[in-house]
């Protein structure tokens, strides 16, 4: 036993490691995915099919009244549910939006009428006025007064006689099963009969709530996540490699002896069946102990997927040994272990080796440094654009608090001029609105920002990404096409656009042209702005101390408290919360990074030992062919640079290259570390004098 | 002209010194062929070893070309091994990853050759010991007698006067220990100096003086 455990001392870990790494990142998914199944089921959007935007288009074409009729007949169609784009009415008082959207739609999205009552979420609450009224005094059958704009209930007669007439940009179709599994049908039916616009997909509801998605919807922490994947991926598939390294060097070792055992009288179909299954045996038991640590470390989540992912690693590293064993053993029979077999590992395909496993530890290191490093260095610098001073006055969002966002008019914005006449501030309006979101599944945050008071002259800039895209609106009517504009928010400066086009219609407006992404556009038509209140729902507030942004949150709060209640944030709050999620991604790829880097460590201790060895041995014949010290420095200084240095520094520069941050100074760092390391150690083994520890050890 | 008088070479053991050479004289001339014999442990390797230079004496003096070698540097020392003398060592000790050639060449890195020269020289020295054919066979992929004759001809790659040789017949079959000891012939007769180290009586039967060391002690047999 103890001999087996010695001559398996590098696989063991390696296997042990391989399974822990891999059971620890699938589990972590495993129960990723069940905090969204269980929303999807709280949500009921299990049998949803919604239609939505392929990559990066953004306004979702318009179904008219024929095609949602059409599409009712879809197999497994059982209800459309459909809400038009915002509307306006004009009446007595100022102009209202409001949305006519289907029966099903209420449903869809979570809201229930009854009689006279409106039920939001489960909570009965009184909506006066809401049932029989509906803005203009409109003949419909129920209207709703919700977040956002009165939602008023049609069927699809009233949409085709509907004055002006209506545009319906989103949909969602009810099915009578899983919406997974008929989606491709439906979409075949419905593309058949022309029914899906081009570039339109009709996607699950679940779809759009994967845990994953709204993380790929940032492009900072999209790369953080793949890299994140790719690193524990990297690290399973280095654990399978190295592990089949492992069996190799433990097969050759086993040579001579398992040369003696056939000289002795041996089956030799025994032997070599039995050196197969042991280090398989070792290598499955290890890796089975190192992946139920891991989904122990993982919370004990495992669903089909991650079992799979577990078990399909599994197979290959156990597919992995056997065929290095086999490989080791049809290389080591009889006639190589009469050749001194026991020489062999201390090859150069073991230096090679060495140099892969360093090759790949650091670039992979150098990889999460540099991707990882990246990302902070973004956020803090959004965070530090954003400046301690501005706050953020917004409604407060609560899950399952479905009171109306109030929307600032013309009213309270004069009213928060006359009050706080020195306090800087800007309206933040958004569109389009939550219509679009819901549709596309991605959250657009294209908006305005119109300053106000003595910051009039000042335009809006896009305050939650920060990098130039958004509309800017000016007074002056100043044309600034093709110009760079420096904007600024009371000292806070905003990074510098480029204005790349006019708007040719009014914006928020459905129908009008939408900012495609990375745009800023330029309404000339700045006065347009003035005919209408601003719907605002956020307000951004230079304050340094934060007592006025305080302020102003408790007095709309109280202004309106039918609605959702006002609340003051530092803006770079915002960034602290995208700084979480980051490390929250540092963290998955720094498993990932951590079983590389013990994986690589396990490996050079043992694939090192053997080139050490191979070193001392060439270090002890240069010493007796008269290499001068000085000589022999240069020899360990040029192995070390062959197998540690420059695998080392091209996988860290690589690495460094590929996470988006330059990584000279890191790779040349690791690799002098690695070659310095390298000589000391071959030197510490070697000893002063090789030579004589040679001659006394006797032939290889 | 190598010249030992007196000479002991003592070592720390684990339970107090242990004298390998105890006042050992010896007087070796060009184109000298001396064996030396004696049971294992007799201190044979060390006299080796001190002689090539790669150890130094604990007592006594040892003059090499009438220079006393306690003066010289560690650098000294390599060149002067680099130059002078020309190891084969019991088995061959090939590095296993190198081919037949690449062993051969090994010594030249330290020896007067420009590397121009070196894969030539190589080739010629593996057609001397009759393995033009192995050349570019890995050094594991040979036979015992082969790897030996390899090794024969990487000592004299640098083409040094003095060969040291330890026990370079062992484990080696009558055909291949014949083999050897003819390139031994033929290089005494070519002028070199051979001090071999052997168990094997019919290697020093060959040898024009015989040496039997026996604790440290060096008699003539």
């Amino acid at each position: 036993m103890r001999h087996l455990l010695a001559r398996h001392a590098f696989l063991i870990p390696v296997a042990l490691v391989t399974g822990l790494l891999v059971a620890w990142t699938a589990g972590q998914g495993a129960g990723a995915r069940e905090a969204w199944r269980r929303e999807v089921a709280a949500r009921g959007l299990g049998n949803y099919l919604v239609a939505t935007l392929a990559g990066e288009r953004y306004a979702l074409p318009a179904w008219s009244p024929e095609a949602l009729a059409a599409l009712r007949e879809a197999p497994g169609v059982e209800a459309v549910a459909w809400a038009s784009g915002v509307l306006r009415v004009v009446g007595q008082g100022p102009p209202e939006g409001y949305r006519l959207v289907s029966p099903a739609y209420l449903e869809y999205a979570g809201i229930a009428l009854r009689s006279g009552r409106v039920e939001v979420g489960g909570a009965l609450r009184p909506e006066p006025g809401a049932l029989g009224r509906s803005p203009g005094g409109l003949p419909v059958t129920g209207s709703y007064r919700g977040p956002g704009p009165w939602l008023v209930v049609a069927d699809e007669d009233m949409l085709a006689t509907w004055s002006p007439p209506v545009r319906v940009f989103t949909l969602a179709l009810r099915t009578r099963g899983p919406a997974g599994a008929l989606a491709g049908r439906v979409e075949r039916w419905a593309r058949a009969r022309d029914l899906l616009p081009e570039g339109v997909r009709l996607e699950p509801g679940p779809a759009l709530l994967h845990p994953d998605r709204a993380r790929l919807r940032d492009p900072l922490l999209r790369g953080l996540f793949w890299a994140g994947y790719g690193t524990a991926a990297l690290a399973a598939a280095f654990g399978v490699l190295v592990a089949g390294a492992a069996a190799y060097l433990a097969v050759r070792r086993g040579a001579s002896r398992r040369f003696l055992l056939l000289l002795l009288g041996a089956d030799p179909a025994g032997l070599f069946a039995r050196a197969l299954a042991v280090p398989a045996a070792w290598a499955g038991l290890a890796y089975l102990i190192g992946a139920a640590l891991g989904l122990v470390l993982a919370g004990g989540e495992a669903d089909p997927l991650a079992v799979g992912a577990i078990v399909a690693v599994g197979f290959l590293l156990l597919a992995s040994v056997t065929a290095a064993v086999a490989r080791g053993l049809l290389e080591t029979g009889v006639y190589h272990a009469l050749r001194a077999a026991a020489a062999l590992p201390r090859s150069r395909a073991t230096a090679r080796l060495a140099g892969a496993v360093v090759f790949l530890a650091l670039g992979t290191l150098a990889f999460s440094l540099a991707s990882g490093s990246r990302a902070r260095t973004e956020i803090q610098a959004w965070i530090a654009r954003a400046g301690p001073a501005l706050y953020q006055v917004a409604p407060e969002f609560h899950p399952g608090d479905r009171r109306p966002v109030r929307r600032l008019g013309a009213e309270t914005l004069a009213e928060l001029v006359r009050r706080w006449p020195e306090v800087p501030m800007a309206l933040v309006a958004r569109f389009p609105s939550a219509e679009l979101e819901l549709a596309t599944g991605e959250r657009r945050r294209v908006g305005t920002i119109v300053s106000l008071g003595k910051y009039w002259e000042t335009v809006g800039i896009e305050l939650s990404v920060g990098d130039g895209r958004g509309m800017v609106v000016t007074e002056t009517h100043a044309d600034l096409y093709g110009k760079e504009v420096s904007l600024a928010l009371g000292p806070v400066a905003l990074p510098p656009c480029r204005v790349t086009g006019r708007a040719a219609g009014v914006p928020g407006v459905p129908g009008s042209p939408r900012l495609p992404p990375g745009w800023v556009w330029l309404d000339a038509q700045g006065a347009c702005w003035g005919g209408r209140p601003f719907h605002a729902v956020v307000l951004a507030v230079l304050d340094p101390a934060g007592l006025h942004a305080q302020a102003i949150a408790t007095w709309l709060s109280r202004r309106f408290p039918e609605a959702r209640p006002f609340k003051a944030r530092r803006v770079a709050q915002a960034g602290e919360a995208r700084l979480a999620e980051y490390r929250e991604l540092a963290g998955r790829m720094t498993q990932g990074l951590v079983g590389v880097l013990l994986l690589g460590v396990i490996a050079l201790v043992f694939l090192g030992g053997e080139v050490l060895g191979a070193w001392r041995a060439r270090l002890a014949l240069s010493e007796l062919f008269g290499a001068s010290p000085r000589a022999r420095v240069g020899e360990a200084l040029r192995l070390s640079m062959g197998i540690f240095g420059l695998p080392g520094a091209i996988g860290a520069l690589l690495g460094g290259w590929l996470g988006g941050a330059p990584a000279w100074a890191l790779a040349g760092a690791l690799a002098w570390l690695l070659v310095v390391a390298g000589v000391g150690a071959t030197f510490l083994l070697a000893g002063t004098h090789p030579a004589r520890r040679l001659v006394e050890k006797g032939p290889l | 002209m190598i010249e030992l008088s007196g000479v002991s070479r003592t070592y720390r053991g684990p339970e107090g010194p242990v004298a390998a050479l105890s006042g050992v004289d010896l007087k070796v001339s060009p184109g000298d062929y001396l064996a030396i014999t004696g049971p294992s442990g007799s201190g044979k390797t060390t006299l080796l070893m001190v002689i090539g230079l790669v150890e130094s004496t604990s007592g006594g003096m040892y003059r090499l070309e009438g220079r006393d070698t306690a003066s010289f540097g560690r650098r000294e020392r390599a060149s002067l091994r680099a130059r002078t003398f020309g190891f084969v060592l019991q088995g061959g000790y090939l590095l296993p990853e190198l081919t037949a050639l690449e062993n051969v060449i090994l010594p030249m890195r330290y020896g007067p050759w420009p590397r121009r020269v070196w894969r030539r020289r190589a080739a010629e020295l593996l057609e001397f010991v009759g393995l033009s054919n192995r050349a570019s066979f890995r050094a594991f992929r040979l036979s015992g007698g082969e790897r030996q004759r390899v090794a024969l001809a990487r000592a004299l790659a640098n083409d040094p006067p003095v060969l040291l040789a330890d026990e370079p017949t062992a484990f080696l079959d009558s055909g291949s220990r014949k083999r050897v000891l003819e390139l031994f012939d033929r290089l005494h007769r070519e002028g070199r100096t051979l001090l071999v180290v052997t168990h094997d009586p019919a290697v020093a039967e060959r040898a024009r003086r015989r040496f039997r060391l026996y604790d440290g002690r060096l008699r003539p047999a």
